[in-house]
């Protein structure tokens, strides 16, 4: 143990900054060093030093999403990132497992709306290996159609895990933004259904991972006990020889806010207790609305303290529970990169329509609209944001990934540090301003979802 | 827990659960390029500061300086298996209105004064025990310790809070009873315990109704006793600074009280397999548990077994893992975990298939338990399986709120603070010899229960052509 750290001031140890190219945020609290190297084949890679553990996290983060995947092929880049764990001309299938566990380590892979990541961590001991690894399933795949038939199945049956044997099957997430969105790149199912899973062909995984697997289209995150400058010569080492292609070309994306209110009503063969998912369509990162726009979900929705469970749970007891925010659920403000919505979902007593509960929870946005927020909520929720951020840049395995992410989305990782005072800005006047611009009834779409015999009756 | 789209941050780390007969034949060939691993750096170990108050409360403090959060769990014995014959589940619901007001506060000061401090607090109970888990920040190590003192001791049972956890449970229950894996894992329990109290999983409708704030005050009397109980603490904290107010907040703290009767000690296997069906009408996919009582985690079988799981599987390349997902694309997600308790242990095997496979999957299932046992692990299974968990146990305790949860299910299980530095050596100690023996004596397939719950008239041919089956009341 070091230092003699009184508990009751500030307790935050200056963390080493990395030599050569760093950047670190001058902001108080807790800073992140970031060391960033491009490559000459285009190939971005952020290191960030933190000796307290002799582990390493890493993530490799490829620019391609569900709104990228082509038409047709909804779940594709989902079923991709399977056919990444199926073997290599030179690493057959098994070894990327057992070489990672056999290191000490674990392993995961996950498609959101902008981007595809793959994460390990491990003792330092096993990074030069983790990291050829990853280097040789970026170089090329085994495109053997055994192995797309096997993920194939597997992907379904993830899918009937998640979806179609379980209550509400996500439809917080696909169907709501079926009914919000207008574009396909941001209305249709990342999960993808089951016809066009079969449609995939050997000859799609081969040219999505030339287009979107290649190092000017990637970032490598690393955090842990390494040094900056040994990560950048091994990675170019590894990775140096890897050859950059065209630059994938960007659909637009943009969404409009929303003219009229949009509803859907649906029948849920498993539920017992009825549901109701609704989303704001919200402006884009970069928009100076888009903060705020963040501290307003938490507000409303994030945890015991929230306005809604309080009026809502507590209160008026309508709500069994409640869940939410800006780009929930498959993320967070700082991991999109594109149009997204401010959700609320809950589940609800049957004392009332779904229409009821939609109501409630717009007469407590009015009232922000209306009269604004105190200073001491607005700032115990800033207090509480700033924290959870730091609670998911603990583990270095996420560290990484934030950071890579950060660098994919905004082309500059060390803006992490600035979050924190970016969230401190937030004024109550923003949120007001915010509440009553986006969170209102013609911008709106909720979906209601019933148990089977209920929307049976409710249908009648 | 791989390639999917949703995460979960520390499931990772207790990351899932091995290959084919013809993989399990052929490992793979380890490509010519691949880099050696580096040589390990030494292992740190933590430092804990441990203090026992007069009034026998057990403190356990891991001062980690640098990242700039703090997290606490105060855990007391007495859990599901505590809870009276006539009001199974209690614990849940006593755990639940726990920070629903104190004499000094209310719900929603207690709300309020957690999120100022960037913090939550929630209580959550085991089989065997109750936790109150709290995280702020560092800098308000002080406010966090006194407000979870202040619910350990003081927690009121205010009758209209209460009227509403109990009304909620009903439809969080409801809520429940909707997904595939609850039934069948209260099935699973049943079949493997009995009457025995580890066979509860959730509170009933009818221990829901029965509840007041007086029984609530009464269960929470006979569990939080100081000399039942332990404080964890880690986080950028200074120890010797945190200790005299740790003192000061739980001073008042008596032992007045009559604690829980002892858990009776865990039944043993059955002599024989034993097949239930839960029925889910409409179901498209079949949830398999495959599992009996093991042994305690002080027991000298618990480490050999750690790494016996791992090879079957506990590990993503794993023998079971391999063959039902990698090789049959039967399912996405299997797994085995063996769970200490305070008094015995449960092996348990998973995995949500397709319906038109579950006859199959049991069959692998049998096979790779039975092979534990009728042959010793390859060297390389073997050194995989070490490596692995000394790497978990190097990722999980980087973190504050994972090393509090090791050092409090520790406590409860009966193992002292310094089990987690004696983790590593006792995995390497491991041979192959023990790895076989305990596939011999805990995972042969005629001494397992297998419930397996989906659209019984689909699955029910399917699971009958391996024995008898019954059909669960649930």
């Amino acid at each position: 143990m070091r230092g003699h750290l009184a508990m009751v001031v500030a307790l935050v140890a200056a963390i080493p900054l990395a030599a050569g190219q760093v950047a670190a945020a001058q902001a108080p609290g807790w800073v992140i060093p970031t060391a960033v190297k491009k490559l000459p084949n285009g190939l971005t890679v952020v290191v960030s030093e933190d000796h307290s553990s002799p582990t390493f996290g890493l993530s490799v983060v490829y620019k391609v999403g569900f709104r990228l995947e082509p038409k047709g092929r909804t779940g594709f880049a989902h079923l991709f990132e399977h056919m990444m764990f199926e073997g290599t001309p030179d690493s057959p299938k098994g070894v990327f497992n057992r070489v990672i566990e056999g290191g000490g380590g674990v392993n995961n892979g996950s498609t959101r709306f902008d981007y595809t990541d793959y994460i390990e961590s491990a003792p330092v001991s096993a990074l030069e290996p983790v990291l050829w690894l990853e280097a040789d399933r970026m170089r090329a795949l085994d495109l053997s159609i055994e192995n797309l038939n096997n993920q194939r199945d597997v992907v379904k049956e993830e899918i009937r895990v998640n979806v179609k044997n379980r209550p509400y099957g996500l439809f917080f997430w696909t169907d709501l933004c079926g009914l919000a969105f207008d574009r396909w790149e941001n209305a249709h199912d990342g999960y993808g259904s089951f016809t066009d899973l079969d449609a995939a062909k050997i000859e799609d995984v081969r040219a999505f991972h030339t287009t979107f697997y290649a190092p000017n289209n990637a970032v490598i995150g690393i955090a842990g006990d390494v040094k900056a400058d040994d990560v950048f010569a091994l990675v170019e080492k590894l990775f140096g020889g890897i050859p950059p292609q065209a630059a994938p070309t960007q659909p637009q994306l943009s969404e409009k806010l929303g003219e009229k209110e949009r509803t859907l009503t649906q029948s849920d063969q498993f539920a017992q207790v009825p549901a109701v998912a609704i989303g704001y369509r919200m402006p884009e990162p970069g928009n100076p609305d888009y903060i705020p726009a963040w501290v307003l979900g938490d507000l409303l929705v994030s945890g015991d303290a929230s306005r809604l469970y309080q009026s809502l749970i507590k209160g008026k007891e309508l709500f069994i529970n409640l869940d939410g925010g800006l780009h929930w659920p498959l993320g967070n403000a700082i991991t999109n990169g594109g149009p997204t919505m401010l959700v609320i979902f809950g589940l609800y007593k049957p004392v009332g329509p779904g229409a009821q509960m939609v109501d409630a929870v717009q007469h407590e946005i009015d009232a922000i609209a209306k009269d604004g927020v105190g200073k001491a909520e607005l700032e115990r929720v800033k207090t509480k944001m700033i924290s959870d951020l730091y609670t998911n840049l603990e583990m270095l395995i996420y560290r990484a990934d934030a950071l890579a992410v950060r660098q994919a989305l905004t082309g500059d990782a060390a803006s992490i540090n600035q979050v924190p005072a970016q969230i401190a800005a937030v004024s109550a006047s923003d949120i007001k301003r915010v509440a009553a611009k986006y969170l209102t009834v013609p911008n709106r779409s909720w979906i209601d979802r019933l148990p089977a015999a209920k929307a049976q009756a409710a249908a009648k | 827990m791989r390639a999917r789209t949703f995460r979960v941050s520390l499931a990772l780390l207790a990351a899932v659960v091995a290959s084919s007969a013809a993989v399990a034949k052929q490992p793979p060939v380890m490509p010519k390029g691949l880099p050696a691993f580096g040589a390990d750096k030494p292992l740190p170990v933590p430092t804990i500061v441990t203090e026992t108050l007069p009034n026998g409360l057990m403190v356990w403090i891991v001062p980690r300086p640098g990242f700039p959060k703090v997290d606490a769990s105060l855990v007391v014995r007495g859990g599901y298996a505590a809870d009276p014959r006539d009001l199974p589940g209690v614990s849940h619901l006593m755990a639940t209105a726990l920070k629903e007001g104190t004499a000094a506060r209310t719900s929603k000061q207690i709300a309020e004064q957690m999120q100022a401090i960037g913090g939550t607090i929630d209580a959550t109970n085991s089989d065997d025990a109750t936790f109150i888990s709290a995280d702020a920040l560092a800098t308000d190590a002080a406010t966090l310790v006194e407000i979870v003192a202040d619910v350990a001791q003081h927690a009121a049972f205010p009758k209209d809070e209460v009227d509403l956890v109990k009304e909620n449970a009903l439809q969080e229950l409801k809520e429940k009873a909707s997904r595939p894996e609850f039934a069948v894992q209260a099935a699973f329990r049943t079949a493997i315990y009995g009457d025995h109290p580890y066979h509860v999983v959730a509170p009933t409708e009818e221990s829901i109704e029965k509840v007041t704030p007086e029984l609530l005050k009464a269960e929470h009397a006979r569990r939080f006793l100081p000399d039942r109980a332990l404080l964890v603490v880690a986080g950028a904290v200074d120890a010797e600074t945190l200790k005299p107010f740790i003192r000061k907040v739980f001073a008042g703290w008596s032992n007045a009280g009559q604690a829980t009767a002892a858990t009776p000690p865990s039944p043993a296997a059955r002599d024989a397999r034993t097949f239930v069906l839960v029925n889910r009408t409409g179901s498209v996919q079949a949830e398999i548990r495959v599992g009996r009582p093991t042994m305690k985690a002080t027991d000298a079988d618990f480490y050999p077994m750690v790494v016996a799981n791992t090879i079957f599987g506990g590990a993503f390349a794993s023998r079971l893992t391999d063959n039902i997902r990698e090789d049959k694309g039967y399912t996405y997600s299997p797994g085995s975990t063996n769970q200490p308790h305070e008094q015995g242990g449960l092996l348990q095997v998973r995995a949500a298939v397709r319906t038109d496979v579950t006859a199959g999957t049991l069959l692998e299932i049998f096979y790779e338990l039975d092979r534990m046992g009728a042959n010793l692990p390859t060297d390389e299974e073997l050194a995989r399986a070490k490596r692995y968990q000394n790497g978990l146990y190097l990722l999980t305790n980087s973190l504050n709120g994972a090393v509090v949860n090791t050092l409090a299910t520790n406590w409860v299980n009966g193992l002292p603070p310094s089990a987690l530095a004696e983790f590593v050596p006792k995995i390497n100690a491991v041979t192959a010899e023990q790895v076989q023996g305990i596939g011999r004596k805990y995972m042969s397939s005629l001494t397992q229960t297998v419930v397996v719950g989906g659209d019984a008239a689909k699955i029910q041919p399917a699971v009958a052509q391996f024995g008898t089956v019954t059909m669960s009341q649930r």
